[in-house]
């Protein structure tokens, strides 16, 4: 009777593994196929070969499993357990890859009108074979092909935050890179680093910003390190204003106020006047739950982020201004977009600033400026705007967008000397300094 | 495929089973392991599960010309040839980059270094095979006549990849014969989900917060530094002994019976006594195939434990630092024989505690593949490094309720209690006990069930990357 028992029990596991097996290749969830972000790989000789259409398929099996939605809520409440924090206060520090930077930051399809990456877009190469080969001198890259670990996620109290560690190998890497490109446009064109330093560095408790996480050395370090190179002093005005708004506390960016101040560091290096920030006209969204939320969503600790959202408040240059975008540098076709977007549908408002990350942004102002290239990430977004008040053109470029398989080819100092470039602003924050695989993509600029 | 995968728990493994006792006749079973198994390999190493069928074809043609030839003054040759082809395969695949850099550092850079990738489970089925050619020259066991009897010996996916190292006399009439009684497969069950659990909603989490602490060294703390190797040192057990749990259970879900492979091994009250608990089938196979063969205890017996302890080391990975890991212990277990007397006058618990902290140190040396981390690490650990961070404090008071479970789960408790519960079940009237046992078996159940369950929502979890989803 007890076997028929231990029978009956084991037919049933086996039948509810068997039934969640059928139904797992049929019954794909929608909403992540549909949204295109998984996709089913296709067996090639060569894939299955090499492995990696087993690989991409168990992948694919792990994004579209049953009830996925269910189980991702069901984790977080698991993760409650393995990341354990006493209930008064919020804490969680979490393994950080690369920054949420390689995330990036771009306004979804339906925003828009078409895709950024059109699969009939024609990615333009050299017409000379020999220039895809680089001919110039070994240069310092970091041996890495994969995004690095720069650091932590911390959530404390209401605030979650990227502490990075400085990996000084990295920091020379990039240092070195962003001299390679000043050396590349030559002497006319004036150079301009600006490194900001991130929210940890005045919100979190002393030993998260100091020692290895210090990110004044880590600025320093890297600026000591260029040649050729104008550096901007951001750290210093951000820290006599740290009493303002100038971090989001769900979000990894600054506020448009925070990189404001780099702004006018930066016009005192290059010899211009900024405004006041009252004489701007503004505006806000008055709910945004960033980046910082997305990552930490998994856990329970992220749940004092959602019930306490930023607010995004934006300032309109005060020249008149038309934007467009471009998938490469050959300018051809682009949309036209706002720089500032006072209507973003999507949940990251921060995307309201150049319509977040493009391969290249060309702003055309009223000013009576000459001609700006920004080399940027994210960081970058929000500090742009206020550059159109001082150039007549400005021209953003996100270099990841030009780097692996698959994505267009640029030669930055051909096209600085075609655009007739004047300066160049290379924006960054710690995450991206200190992660030797961002000094490869710099490198991938300068052909 | 690694059995802690929804492909393998929801598709394979199922479908494996539901194949398997469908047919009724025995060779069908077999023939069904057999493609299972291929396919299983094939799976992960689509080209290498070729070299594997190979080395299985290579040593069943060795088995047989050594039963051929036994009493001979060829036997010996035919077996010298047959280890040296086996560890050809192994020493190309896993040390010729080892070697090579060895190479270069004295004479310069004369070679160039292979960079090949290393088939999955190479170190645990050539040493199947190796058992069974030196067993059959010895004497200790048959040829096996059938080649696809062999190749399920060798490829049998439950302990292919992971282990533990079956020999071939352990199994050898099971290959032909076997009954699986359903309280084999209710007892294979438990085996495997309880290994399952130790996988997934141990180790797992145990390797992402030893990382989080060991992998910056200019980040390393003195209390950090600790607290990731006591981690790490549980991950290292949680995922190796839940593989053999996993292993062990699948086998006797198909009817074969493996040893333990693990025996609580953070129990132990020596070093000696820890490899006896600590992957007991690679101690046993380098005891009875390497130390005894060499002389044991009989001559030389230093020279003995230093070669074993140096291959011991270097089996686990091409690197100095399992070298160093295998002669660490040497010297350990050469020590702990010379001061045995006085070290049997230790209390116990110091002599436990004192096991523990020398464990440990060793898998310091083991997990830091770079001599330079290693180097920052126990620099870290006795005093090179602040005390602790805000960072280091925050992630030790995360992973504490995992700590827990960690320090409970290596202990005998666990096994007491099902020891203790199953004893229950059997006292009182027949009816009482029947009804006992009706609770326990649907306790278990339920026990499985939720592990499952568990450890699904956990890979699900797992392979969410937020980032993917906010980018777009």
């Amino acid at each position: 009777m007890l076997k028929k028992l231990y029978l009956f029990l084991l037919c049933t596991l086996l039948a509810v593994m068997l039934a969640f097996g059928i139904s797992s290749l049929t019954d794909v969830d929608p909403t992540v196929t549909e949204s295109g972000i998984v996709k089913k790989p296709t067996a090639t000789a060569e894939s299955v070969l090499r492995g990696e259409f087993t690989t991409q398929w168990e992948k694919y099996y792990a994004d579209t499993f049953p009830g996925r939605q269910a189980m991702i809520a069901l984790n977080r409440t698991l993760n409650g357990f393995y990341y354990f924090s006493p209930m008064k206060e919020t804490m969680l520090v979490l393994d950080h890859r690369g920054g949420a930077e390689q995330g990036g930051e771009r306004l979804p399809e339906d925003e828009i009108g078409f895709p950024l990456i059109d699969d009939s877009t024609v990615i333009e190469e050299p017409t000379d074979p020999e220039s895809w080969i680089d001919t110039s001198e070994e240069l310092p890259q970091e041996n890495t092909g994969t995004v690095q670990r720069a650091g932590n996620v911390v959530i404390i109290g209401t605030r979650a935050m990227e502490v990075p560690y400085m990996n000084a190998s990295a920091v020379q890497s990039y240092a070195a890179a962003v001299s390679r490109i000043a050396a590349a446009l030559g002497p006319d064109v004036r150079t301009f680093s600006v490194i900001t330093p991130n929210g940890a560095q005045f919100y979190t408790p002393e030993s998260m910003h100091t020692g290895a996480s210090d990110q004044q050395v880590l600025i320093q370090t890297a600026y000591n390190a260029m040649s050729g190179v104008i550096p901007v002093d951001v750290y210093g005005r951000i820290e006599r204003h740290t009493d303002e708004y100038l971090f989001f506390r769900t979000d990894h960016h600054w506020t448009q106020l925070g990189a404001y101040y780099a702004y006018v560091s930066f016009c005192q290096a290059a010899g211009f006047e900024a405004d006041e920030i009252e004489t701007y006209e503004s505006g806000t969204y008055d709910t945004f739950v960033g980046s910082m939320y997305a990552f930490t969503s998994g856990y329970s600790q992220s749940q004092i982020l959602k019930d306490n959202p930023d607010s995004l408040t934006y300032y309109f240059p005060k020249s008149s201004t038309t934007a467009r975008y471009y998938y490469s540098t050959a300018l051809s076709g682009g949309v036209t977009i706002p720089v500032i977007n006072t209507n973003v549908q999507s949940s990251n408002k921060y995307l309201c600033f150049i319509s977040g990350d493009t391969p290249v942004c060309i702003i055309e102002s009223s000013a009576p400026g000459g001609v700006c290239m920004v080399i940027k990430n994210s960081y970058g977004n929000a500090f742009v705007p206020f550059l159109a008040d001082q150039y007549s053109k400005i021209i953003a470029i996100d270099p990841r967008e030009f780097y692996g398989e698959g994505k267009p080819y640029i030669d930055l100092a051909s096209f600085a000397a075609e655009q007739g470039v004047n300066d160049l602003i290379v924006v960054d924050y710690p995450f991206m300094v200190s992660n030797g695989y961002y000094a490869n993509i710099l490198n991938n600029l300068i052909k | 495929m690694v059995f802690s995968s929804l492909t393998f728990l929801y598709l394979f493994f199922p479908a494996c089973l539901l194949l398997y006792f469908v047919l009724p006749w025995s060779k069908a079973k077999n023939a069904v392991l057999i493609v299972a198994s291929v396919f299983f390999y094939a799976w992960g190493e689509p080209v290498y599960v070729l070299l594997m069928i190979a080395a299985a074809l290579l040593n069943y043609a060795f088995g047989l010309l050594l039963d051929q030839f036994r009493g001979t003054k060829y036997a010996k040759p035919i077996l010298i040839v047959s280890i040296i082809a086996d560890l050809a395969a192994l020493v190309f695949f896993k040390y010729a980059g080892f070697l090579a850099g060895i190479v270069n550092g004295i004479f310069g850079n004369v070679l160039s270094v292979p960079k090949l990738a290393l088939p999955i489970g190479i170190s645990f089925y050539t040493f199947q095979t190796m058992s069974y050619t030196i067993d059959v020259y010895r004497g200790n066991v048959k040829k096996q006549t059938s080649f696809w009897r062999f190749l399920l010996y060798v490829s049998l996916f439950p302990q292919l990849i992971a282990g533990p190292i079956v020999r071939y006399a352990e199994i050898e009439p099971q290959l032909e014969k076997r009954e699986t009684t359903v309280d084999d497969v209710f007892y294979g069950a438990l085996r495997f989900f309880l290994g399952l659990g130790k996988k997934v909603l141990i180790a797992n989490y145990a390797g992402k917060a030893a990382t989080l602490l060991l992998e910056e060294a200019s980040a390393m703390t003195v209390a950090g530094t600790w607290f990731g190797m006591i981690l790490f040192a549980f991950q290292i057990y949680f995922d190796f002994s839940g593989y053999s749990d996993m292993a062990i259970g699948m086998g006797r879900i198909f009817g074969f019976r493996y040893a333990e492979n693990f025996n609580l091994p953070y129990t132990a009250r020596s070093i000696t006594e820890f490899w006896r608990k600590w992957h007991i089938s690679l101690s046993t196979f380098f005891r009875d195939y390497v130390y005894i063969p060499l002389g044991g205890n009989r001559k030389h017996q230093m020279l003995n434990l230093l070669v074993v302890w140096a291959l011991t080391g270097l089996w686990h990975g091409a690197s100095w630092n399992f070298l160093f890991w295998g002669l660490y212990f040497c010297l350990l277990l050469i020590l702990e024989k010379r001061f045995l007397p006085q070290i049997e006058k230790i209390p116990m618990l110091l002599r436990r505690i004192g096991t523990l902290v020398l464990v440990l140190i060793g898998w310091v040396i083991f997990y830091f593949t770079d001599l330079a981390q290693m180097g920052a690490a126990f620099s870290a650990m006795f005093g090179g490094a602040p005390l602790c961070t805000q960072s280091v404090a925050i992630t030790m008071l995360n992973n504490l309720p995992l700590l827990l479970v960690c320090v409970i789960g290596s202990t005998s408790l666990p096994r007491r209690i099902g020891l203790g519960l199953d004893h229950l079940c059997a006292l009182g009237s027949p009816e009482q006990s029947y009804l006992k046992q009706v609770f326990f078996a649907i306790g278990i159940f339920l026990m499985e069930f939720a592990i499952l369950l568990l450890s699904t929502v956990s890979l699900v979890g797992s392979s969410y990357n937020p980032f993917l989803y906010f980018r777009f």
